[in-house]
């Protein structure tokens, strides 16, 4: 089940929100987790069982870690937690890297290992990363011991979040999944979140992904240096409005039944830099990657060389958590080195420089980037490129490119214009001068949520691009 | 000063508080009312505006809740049986119309009116596949001539009333690569001159994905040539049989301005009798023209009443010519031209089709195959190789 979908918006959401709120205080957890458990059954039901395994499993790993440390036993604990990480990190790669791992294996050692193709359990690479969050964090004794089955499982399955993040970190939540507060106000906010979410990701994402789609399919000698660009535009586009209109669905969500996650994007296009546009995009996984891995490992306190390796290790992690293929691999490997350079050689060079001369050659980075993350393979990805530096391509303008630029002009100048955190602050400074605009406020809310409702019923065109992580 | 601030802010915080109550209680008012009206609202069976049956309420049964059928299969009978469903999706038409796009749900909206389906990419192993079987369908009766024709799409031909630049593809390329699979065996007809001489008259519907009757004529003559037609009809009654037609471009695109006329062909010199046979639903009728379906919505299933898996036509001609037309819907409108020229006619069409090929050619003593198809069609068919093994 996906947020932007007749379905959810108008059964399973109202039937989710009466029950919660009509049930007493301490049902109201029951209510999250069985709720959340038809919702990860709906698209893929015999993966429940995986499901329902990893919260008990990482319940009782949780409870032995606790149980061996008041014991005093050390080791023991040790062993447990080492277990248990490996438990998680097996089961998602078995089900998100053995084929990858397979096909490579064939390919360079003189063996024939059938394989098989594995549908991907949905939000596991989300989950795995929030289970772990929880067993580290209670090895290391930052957190306490979750003894109550029902809340663990709440944390664990919670639907708000269960596909597509944010990674939920247990720190964060623990103290929420007891004592919460909701309020009408609080839902209100979340209806707000869950509404901008939805435009985002209906109105901008897929709306505009249509243009990519349509320049993907463009024969060869239809490919100018136009059109490379305005599918790579699109590109750019609809993965930030997809990915964040969903997370902002998922906060609006957490809202409605009084959660607070953090939040998973801050304008990334906004950025003058690369360092900065990995503080702005997914956040969450981000922090994630930086607490369990890079801290771990050292960070940046150690010699230069560790350091590099740091950096490294993350982002290959990074880029392969985004997938299981090379140009994933290439995509993390790519920010590591960007990153490095702006650390080590760039970052006076680039201080120097007029904020439009950085914003563009972060945008052309970022951009090439996500080349990288959609072409099919690192050979077509580098031809893609080239096309849209004038290599390959054929010619730098075609009618093709124009009649797709005409089509969506509008829909990219709204884009540009929604990248920006001076949009929605404009509005909300304009709204906020008289009480009575809150009337107009309201009714922009639901000409948007009007708007979008009519692209689902309509629903011919709703691929949800973070399936696949 | 600070005093101010605060107080600023504090009226700042009060108009979100009471923006966020207002927000939700109008949101769940939505929800709520949206809820019951679904649940009272009597399922619709058929969509007029969208040529198709709505999705009714899956039967609940272990089996297909284990596999996800039953939950997959429920959500599309919400979204198809949403209140007001028609107007929600005019609602999204406008909506792309209003952001400047010339196309909409896959159909450039061209000029003069006309309504075009971009053609699909093919999938050219399939292509392959089938036009194997009909290679070896071809050399199993060398007797027997098999003749393959298609006809591209108004897109293709219509060129010049596409918007600005909109891809098309370019469908005479794709004939021609059909063309070099067929081999010696198959006769490959090509119809794409003909029409392009005759761009400018209303050789496709503007409303519609099919070809005109008129259109039919033109790539008639060429056919008549190449199958060895001996004096071809050049005289014909035109009837105008409905001139109100909006056909399925119109649904799909939602752009409702244009009108078409659709016309229907009656040789002046050849006066043939013969009755039509609908086998599988063992019907019979004295004409090919279904009037009562110039009552529906979609006018151009007058010709046959649509797609049917077999026609059998008998005429009174001497002459023992006899047909296997093997086809899409756009041979629906040429078979009023081939009429006087064969003894039998028998219409297969391979998506409805399910016996044997050879029984037909063997119990009727077909002279020669015409496989007859829309270039898009065509290039996705998945069910030609199944029939002819």
């Amino acid at each position: 089940m996906i947020f932007s979908s007749v379905f959810f918006i108008f059964i399973f959401l109202p039937i989710v929100l009466l029950v919660y709120y009509i049930v007493p205080k301490k049902s109201k957890n029951v209510v999250i987790l069985i709720s959340s458990l038809i919702f990860y059954a709906w698209g893929e039901p015999v993966y429940l069982a995986l499901m329902i395994f990893s919260i008990i499993y990482n319940y009782i790993a949780g409870i032995e870690i606790g149980y061996r440390r008041d014991e005093g036993n050390e080791g023991r604990a040790k062993r447990v937690f080492w277990m248990a990480a490996a438990v998680n990190l097996l089961i998602l790669g078995f089900f998100k890297y053995y084929g990858f791992l397979i096909d490579n294996l064939n390919h360079i050692l003189p063996v024939d290992i059938p394989n098989r193709a594995l549908a991907l359990p949905i939000g596991i690479s989300f989950y795995t990363f929030q289970t772990l969050s929880y067993v580290i964090d209670v090895y290391k004794g930052n957190v306490e011991v979750q003894k109550n089955l029902i809340c663990f499982g709440t944390y664990i399955s919670m639907f708000p979040q269960l596909i597509a993040g944010p990674i939920v970190r247990y720190a964060d939540v623990q103290s929420q999944l007891t004592e919460r507060k909701e309020s009408l106000a609080k839902v209100g906010s979340g209806t707000a979140w869950f509404l901008r979410g939805l435009g985002k990701k209906v109105l901008l994402a897929n709306n505009i992904g249509m243009a990519y789609d349509a320049i993907m399919t463009l024969p060869e000698d239809e490919m100018s240096v136009l059109a490379a660009w305005i599918g790579c535009a699109a590109y750019t586009f609809q993965i930030y409005f997809d990915f964040s209109g969903y997370s902002d669905m998922a906060i609006g969500l957490g809202k409605m039944f009084g959660f607070d996650f953090m939040k998973n994007f801050e304008y990334p296009y906004m950025s003058a830099s690369i360092t900065e546009f990995w503080r702005r995009w997914h956040i969450s996984l981000g922090s994630w990657f930086r607490e369990y891995v890079y801290i771990p490992l050292g960070g940046n306190r150690v010699s230069k060389i560790k350091h590099i390796r740091n950096l490294f290790a993350v982002w290959m992690l990074t880029g392969l958590w985004h997938g299981a293929a090379w140009n994933f691999i290439f995509w993390g490997a790519y920010y590591g080195v960007l990153l490095m350079l702006e650390k080590y050689f760039l970052k006076n060079l680039l201080e120097k420089l007029p904020g439009l001369v950085r914003h563009v050659y972060t945008m052309v980075l970022i951009m090439a980037g996500w080349v990288f993350f959609f072409s099919p393979g690192i050979g077509s990805a580098v031809k893609y490129i080239g096309r849209m530096f004038g290599i390959g391509a054929a010619g730098l303008i075609n009618p093709a490119a124009v009649y797709y630029l005409y089509n969506y002009i509008l829909l990219f100048a709204v884009l540009i214009l929604c990248s920006t955190p001076h949009t929605y602050r404009r509005f909300s400074v304009f709204m906020q001068q008289r009480t009575g605009r809150c009337r107009i406020a309201i009714a922009a809310y639901i000409v948007m949520f009007v708007l979008s409702v009519a692209y689902l019923v309509n629903a011919t065109y709703n691929p949800f691009l973070y399936f696949r992580f | 000063m600070a005093l101010e601030n605060r107080d600023r802010h504090k009226q700042i915080q009060r108009w979100w508080k009471d923006f966020y109550c207002r927000l939700v209680k109008i949101f769940v008012l939505i929800l709520a009312v949206t809820f019951i009206i679904n649940l009272i609202k009597k399922d619709g069976t058929f969509s007029e505006e969208e040529n198709r049956v709505l999705a009714k309420r899956p039967e609940f049964t272990w089996d297909s809740v284990k596999s996800g059928k039953y939950m997959a299969e429920f959500e599309t009978y919400i979204s198809d049986q949403f209140f007001a469903r028609n107007q929600w999706i005019t609602l999204k038409l406008y909506e792309d119309r209003f952001l400047g796009k010339r196309e909409s749900n896959g159909v450039y909206l061209g000029k003069k009116g006309y309504l075009m389906e971009a053609a699909d990419n093919p999938d050219w192993g399939n292509v392959e596949k089938n036009m194997d079987s009909m290679a070896s369908f071809a050399e199993k009766y060398p007797d027997v001539p098999v003749y393959l024709s298609l006809v591209p799409n108004a897109a293709y031909i219509l060129k010049d009333k596409l918007p600005y630049g909109a891809p098309c593809r370019d469908q005479s390329e794709d004939i021609q690569k059909v063309n070099s699979m067929a081999g010696d065996s198959i006769q490959v007809i090509r119809v794409e001159e003909a029409l392009k001489k005759h761009a400018k008259e209303d050789i496709y519907y503007r409303t519609d994905h099919h070809w005109t009757s008129l259109g039919a004529s033109y790539a008639f003559e060429k056919l008549a040539e190449e199958m060895k037609i001996e004096n071809p009809e050049t005289d014909y009654q035109v009837y105008i049989v409905a001139d109100d037609f909006e056909g399925t471009l119109a649904s799909k695109s939602g752009y409702h301005k244009s009108r078409d006329a659709i016309q229907v062909y009656e040789p002046k010199s050849h006066d043939t009798e013969y009755i039509v046979m609908y086998v599988e639903e063992g019907s019979k009728s004295a004409s090919i023209y279904k009037s009562e379906c110039l009552q529906e919505k979609d006018k151009y299933t007058v010709f046959f009443g649509g797609n049917h898996a077999r026609i059998d036509i008998s005429t009174t001609l001497k002459e023992e010519r006899n047909l296997l037309l093997v086809k899409d819907s756009y041979a629906n409108c040429m078979v009023q031209f081939l009429l006087p020229y064969y003894q039998n006619i028998i219409m297969i069409d391979p998506r409805y089709f399910y016996e044997s090929v050879d029984n037909i050619m063997g119990s009727y003593g077909i002279t020669e195959v015409l496989f007859l198809y829309n270039v898009n069609t065509f290039l996705g068919d998945h069910s030609i190789a199944d029939v002819l093994a």
